[in-house]
């Protein structure tokens, strides 16, 4: 067992921490609102980024997703470069979408060149098997949300059927990167809370000094450092679902319990866009309820326990 | 990074394995590491002594020590799999972890030669005499006095809520020396034979466990000076780095998944619908809990490798999730098994002790949540 970065992947951590300040950030998606940064995935797909899940390894794309995601990377870029090599899928364009469920709503779903669907999308319904479909193969309606993502409905016409299994990996791997995502974004909302308080006054001193105001913080950062070391195993046993079901789990109670605990201690100012956290907050929420949120992750950990204990 | 066990990591999980099933007392529980039997008490002796035959109780410890300087992981494997089997080493744990390590760094060469071979035979128990009526938490504030008489100290005073208490041979005490300076200076630490004069261990009553905690007095107890561990007045300090010890590597996500797997069998045993969806939910829920415990608990591990004399902050995120997840897999299992968790002798009946004690004994929560505040987050001082 060995937990440490090795030389290669904190150099490509710190690299790509400096990409994203040149080249992300909050403001800029706020920016870009409906629009995805074309501009920016244009650079990551040139510099190879999008193909690290398959190039380099299963961590290597989990610290691309949490780089890309407290950098509130503005486009649907984590399905090509940790879902789908996760998966084993292949050949597919840069901007995927992930669909769910038939009625579900998909993260910009108007911008992606293609779409990973893992059943109930289209007529498909619950054969353990992961469809692709292409841009033309698909209606988009676009759903208006609160969320800072753009959001839609996806209705499938055409699909193609993918690998025996490639179901059930799909969503593992989803699983891994809405917890991946999760811990990240929880993380950059934090530590934006923390800086928040340690420099507003009221009572005449910091109200971080409220040891009320430090333990909601310090909860959601211990959740959330532990959502990333689950993530990245998750990505690291990506067969196991009992990890991968188990990672979401925990990160969807981790985004819950972050959401409220850095609104809490912001107060008014957390809640206007110019501020900032609702950039991260509001994406919380969306991936906190994706693929069924906690309550449909949390039972297929029982599940896949139950199964594995039965076969033990 | 390698998530993977190595082949030697593996290989040493197995063989322990094999070694904890070969001479682990069939029916071993938690129940049991309380040692609330004399015959308690002897199959913990006789369970580390092989142990410690075999190479397995002190791995951890520099060769001069009769280790062989195995690594965290290999101390970390130990303690799941020991924890997953109830940790039928009683309160030996902490003389491999931190009284072990704490004499080794502190101690003198006669104190070396006395402790440490006992220890890593597995033959003797120690108690942690730190808790006091008025010093819980504020530990630093302790009263318990030891007053220098030629060459012994004359101590008085209480000791509370020490566990193995009664099966102890030694307590690693710290006693007040000296009540002029700030509180932290004035803290000494003794190695006390429980069998001296004026020792007295009481059981406190309590409907959880027998023998779980006690008390302890001294009443005029006489103790060589050459049982001082490290200077006078020094105590702080080593007590501190002990912490630090005492915080990682307690593998207790592996025995509450041991208890949920346990839990959810039984209540099939019972013909309970497992696989209700509400009750799924929290099942999986848990398990998720006892998950990210265990992955908090391998960052501190390698924390500790990379920086084993920094402030190790991550060792106090882990313990923020590994008392949580014990209440959540304590109510998880009563939601299980509903009325029937409450009879005695089910893992569930067992966890409802180990989820209310698991974030008070060994350190408040919301101290852990104090470190995260100020060692993680940097955030201004409250006091
Ligand atoms: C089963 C068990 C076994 C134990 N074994 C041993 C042992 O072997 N040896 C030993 O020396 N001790 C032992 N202890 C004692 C243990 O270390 C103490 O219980 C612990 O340090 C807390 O002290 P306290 O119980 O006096 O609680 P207090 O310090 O009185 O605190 C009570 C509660 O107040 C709150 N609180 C306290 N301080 C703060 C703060 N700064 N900020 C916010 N909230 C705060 C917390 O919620 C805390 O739980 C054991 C305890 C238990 C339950």
């Amino acid at each position: 067992m060995d937990v440490e970065l090795s030389a290669d992947q904190e150099l490509l951590e710190s690299t790509l921490r400096s990409f994203f300040a040149d080249h992300a950030g909050p403001a800029r998606a706020r920016q870009l609102g409906s629009e995805i940064d074309a501009p920016l995935v244009d650079k990551l797909h040139a510099a190879g980024y999008l193909d690290i899940g398959y190039d380099a390894g299963p961590i290597e794309a989990v610290l691309f997703t949490e780089r890309a995601a407290e950098a509130v990377v503005h486009a649907p870029v984590i399905a090509r470069a940790l879902v789908a090599p996760l998966a084993g899928i292949r050949d597919l364009p840069p901007l995927v979408g992930l669909v769910g469920s038939a009625n579900g709503l998909v993260r910009y779903a108007g911008s992606c060149d293609a779409y990973l669907v893992l059943d109930g999308g289209g007529d498909h319904v619950g054969d353990g098997v992961a469809r692709l479909a292409g841009r033309d193969d698909v209606e988009v309606e676009p759903v208006r949300s609160r969320t800072a993502y753009p959001m839609g409905r996806v209705r499938i016409r055409r699909s193609e059927p993918l690998a025996h299994g490639s179901g059930d990996a799909l969503r593992r791997a989803w699983q891994v990167a809405i917890a991946a995502e999760i811990a990240a974004m929880a993380s950059a909302a934090v530590a934006l809370s923390a800086r928040h308080v340690s420099d507003r006054h009221q009572f005449d001193r910091p109200i971080g000094s409220f040891q009320a105001v430090q333990h909601r913080l310090a909860r959601s950062y211990g959740m959330a450092q532990a959502s990333r070391w689950l993530a990245r195993r998750g990505a690291w046993h990506n067969a196991d679902e009992f990890v991968t079901a188990s990672a979401a789990t925990f990160a969807c109670l981790t985004a819950r319990e972050t959401y409220d605990n850095t609104h809490q201690v912001t107060g008014a100012i957390g809640i206007t866009t110019e501020y900032g956290l609702v950039a991260y907050t509001t994406r919380l929420l969306a991936l906190h309820s994706e693929l069924g949120g906690a309550p449909a992750h949390a039972r297929r950990v029982a599940r896949a326990r139950r199964a594995s204990k039965r076969t033990a | 990074m390698n998530l993977d066990w190595t082949d030697e990591e593996a290989a040493f999980r197995a063989a322990l394995r094999t070694c904890i099933a070969l001479n682990m007392r069939p029916g071993w529980t938690l129940d049991n590491r309380d040692m609330p039997e004399p015959r308690d008490i002897e199959a913990v002796k006789a369970f580390c002594a092989a142990l410690g035959d075999a190479g397995f109780l002190t791995p951890h410890w520099p060769i001069e020590f009769g280790g062989r300087e195995a690594s965290p992981w290999e101390q970390l494997i130990v303690s799941e799999e020991t924890w997953a089997a109830g940790e039928p080493r009683g309160g030996q744990y902490m003389n491999t972890n931190w009284i072990g390590p704490a004499l080794m760094a502190f101690g003198t060469d006669d104190q070396k030669s006395q402790h440490l071979p006992p220890i890593s035979r597995g033959e003797v128990n120690w108690c942690q005499g730190f808790s006091e009526p008025g010093a819980g938490s504020d530990l630093a504030s302790l009263q318990c006095r030891a007053v220098r008489d030629g060459d012994s100290y004359v101590v008085n005073g209480q000791k509370i809520w020490t566990s193995y208490a009664h099966a102890a041979d030694w307590c690693f005490l710290l006693v007040r020396t000296n009540t002029e300076v700030p509180k932290r200076e004035g803290i000494t630490i003794l190695l006390v034979p429980m069998d001296t004069p004026g020792v007295e261990v009481r059981e406190i009553a309590n409907p959880y466990a027998r023998h779980l905690i006690h008390e302890i007095w001294f009443a005029d107890v006489v103790v060589p000076v050459s049982c001082r561990l490290g200077d006078e007045n020094r105590g702080w300090d080593i007590v501190r780095s002990v912490l630090a010890n005492e915080r990682v590597g307690i593998a207790r996500h592996e025995h509450a998944e041991m208890v949920l797997d346990q839990t959810v069998a039984d209540g099939v045993g019972l013909g309970l619908d497992v696989d209700d969806p509400a009750l799924a939910e929290t099942i999986g829920s848990a398990y998720a809990w006892c998950e990210a415990a265990r992955s908090m608990n391998y960052a501190a591990v390698g924390e500790r490798i990379r920086d084993p004399l920094g402030a190790r902050p991550l060792a106090s995120v882990s313990r923020s999730i590994t008392g949580p997840m014990e209440r959540e897999v304590e109510w998880a299992c009563l939601e299980i098994l509903g009325d029937q968790a409450l009879a005695s002798g089910t893992e569930a009946d067992r966890q409802v002790v180990t989820g209310t004690t698991s974030m008070i004994a060994a350190g408040a929560y919301e101290v852990q949540l104090d470190l995260i505040a100020k060692l993680s987050l940097d955030l201004p001082r409250s006091r």
